[in-house]
């Protein structure tokens, strides 16, 4: 009897698609994506300085992925791509 | 003729900003001709003038840029790279190996002109490049 009773309450809850299913998880974080990953992603280019702006901090040092949300491959590739940039002098070593 | 391996390259040269830009661009004119004297080849060159340095290089403020994609065979890379290095007018430069060359303009030339839009309209209606890539 028991079973049969839960059984009919899951459906009526199916069967009203406005009504949530789960109570938990009415709200949640946006996830941000890589921004070089996916369908028309930006490229990284140790040319474009004001795309690798984007991933600095003030004083010029690179911003951990966590805050940025880049994929680890793509972090690797924008670390090496900010070296190049620093190297010609196109971003600096340290800002003040 | 062996037929040479050819590998795509990008190149960016600093200048002193003591040079004039005609210096500049019959040096690198004899670049180019160097390059193809040998068997390779130059898809796009860009003068992406003076730029203010983000720190001085050799107590020099200012430099000028340019960029030039390359196609060269693999055993004059090196010797290539020592000529550059051996050259008094050339402050610092980036060679890299690329997998495929963009024949669009670079976004190094694009943000100097970003202010002008006149020669940003140029630039996208590639009055300014006749050159074009032979092989993609």
């Amino acid at each position: 009897m028991s079973e049969e009773t839960s059984v009919s309450q899951e459906q009526s809850v199916g069967s009203n698609p406005r009504m949530p299913t789960r109570s938990r998880r009415t709200f949640f974080k946006k996830r941000r994506s890589c921004p070089f990953s996916g369908p028309n992603a930006l490229k990284v280019d140790y040319k474009n300085v004001q795309l690798l702006q984007k991933f600095l901090s003030d004083s010029g040092k690179i911003l951990p992925s966590r805050i940025t949300a880049v994929s680890t491959k793509h972090q690797r590739h924008l670390s090496r791509a900010v070296k190049h940039a620093r190297y010609l002098a196109l971003i600096p070593y340290i800002a003040d | 003729m062996k037929q040479k391996k050819l590998n795509n390259y990008e190149l960016v040269c600093i200048f002193t900003q003591d040079t004039t830009e005609q210096i500049v661009r019959s040096t690198v004119s004899e670049y180019t001709q160097k390059i193809k004297e040998v068997g390779g080849d130059v898809t796009k060159t860009e003068f992406c003038g003076m730029r203010t340095f983000a720190y001085p290089i050799n107590k020099k403020k200012k430099g000028y840029y340019i960029l030039l994609n390359l196609r060269l065979p693999t055993e004059f890379v090196k010797k290539f790279d020592i000529f550059l290095k051996n050259d008094p007018k050339v402050v610092r430069f980036l060679m890299l190996r690329v997998e495929e060359l963009d024949p669009k303009p670079s976004e190094l030339l694009q943000q100097r002109h970003n202010l002008d839009s006149a020669y940003k309209a140029q630039i996208r209606s590639g009055k300014i490049y006749q050159q074009q890539p032979e092989i993609a």
